[in-house]
């Protein structure tokens, strides 16, 4: 048993008087390029958003549009008249 | 000729002082890192790199991985000097953000493997990182201590984050009782207690290990 003890006792005792690790000496190049690379992508990254709403606007407004007029419009009799009108000349063609 | 050279001396100290004596907890210094003064910056790094990387090497036990989240503490530090309130140093907050920046590191790592693993039990295909973590050589140590430190830093690894924090803090960065109490926001009995625990935890995992190696 009295070895594991004077090992575990060594083994406890090496890190007494360690040196501290030294960091890169780029370091701070390093930071900056990648808040810049950071920065960039932050400055993409919203105006794709933009683009992503502005498209969903424009199919949502349209999809609204056609629902409502085409809503109203299929209940009035002129309607009607065009259909079987249109449908008429599909028929006789 | 002695006169206009001590002048000239005296010109160059008088220059040269206020630049020596750039006190980093300075409320100055602060507000010059709020403003983005990059010369600021590369003060605080220059003064912080080591101290930073020496206690992220220390919780990660990996010379990449540390080189990677100390540079994420510096981004994080210039981030977030504007919500800086100096209720505690700029020292203790930096070590601060090193401590919680590297022991996220490691429960990401620790979920991802455990994920691995999940996929592999089940017949996915995944790249099951290696279970068995390689010996650390921290480039601090003495050469003669070398292997036996691995051992140490790998029992280390085992104990819990609390402990190990305050381990590393106190045993690698050479940090007093009252600044860790600072760091992770606690007493200096508590500290004394997690060491306490942390030392004799470690002894049992060695007891281990030299039982299990010595047969």
């Amino acid at each position: 048993m009295e070895p594991t003890k004077n090992h575990i006792q060594q083994t406890m005792e090496s890190l007494d008087g360690m040196a501290q690790a030294t960091a890169n000496p780029f370091l701070f190049d390093k930071v900056m390029n990648r808040m810049r690379n950071a920065g960039q992508s932050q400055m993409v990254k919203p105006a794709t958003l933009r683009m992503a709403f502005a498209i969903a606007v424009v199919v949502i407004g349209v999809n609204v549009f056609s629902l409502l007029h085409f809503n109203s419009n299929s209940s009035t009799g002129q309607s009607n008249a065009f259909q079987k009108e249109y449908f008429s000349y599909i028929t006789n063609f | 000729m002695p006169p206009l050279c001590g002048n000239y001396c005296l010109f160059i100290y008088q220059i040269h002082i206020p630049i020596f004596a750039f006190t980093l907890e300075g409320t100055d210094f602060i507000s010059q890192l709020r403003e983005g003064n990059q010369s600021a910056y590369k003060e605080l790094v220059k003064q912080f790199g080591n101290k930073v990387h020496n206690t992220v090497i220390g919780i990660l036990q990996n010379e990449e991985d540390a080189e990677d989240i100390t540079q994420e503490v510096f981004i994080e530090v210039f981030r977030s000097v504007h919500g800086f309130k100096g209720e505690s140093t700029l020292s203790t907050w930096i070590y601060r953000i090193s401590v919680v920046k590297s022991l996220e590191f490691l429960r990401k790592k620790k979920r991802i493997k455990r994920f691995a693993i999940v996929q592999s039990l089940f017949g996915m295909e995944s790249v099951l990182p290696a279970l068995d973590k390689p010996h650390f050589y921290h480039p601090g140590v003495q050469l003669e201590n070398k292997e036996l430190s691995a051992i140490l830093f790998k029992a280390v690894d085992q104990l819990a984050e609390t402990q190990k924090t305050a381990f590393v803090l106190h045993k690698v960065e050479g940090l007093s009782y009252a600044e860790i109490a600072d760091i992770m926001k606690t007493s200096v009995p508590s500290v004394e207690s997690l060491m306490f625990r942390a030392k004799q935890n470690l002894q049992k995992i060695l007891a281990d290990y030299y039982n299990k190696h010595e047969k």
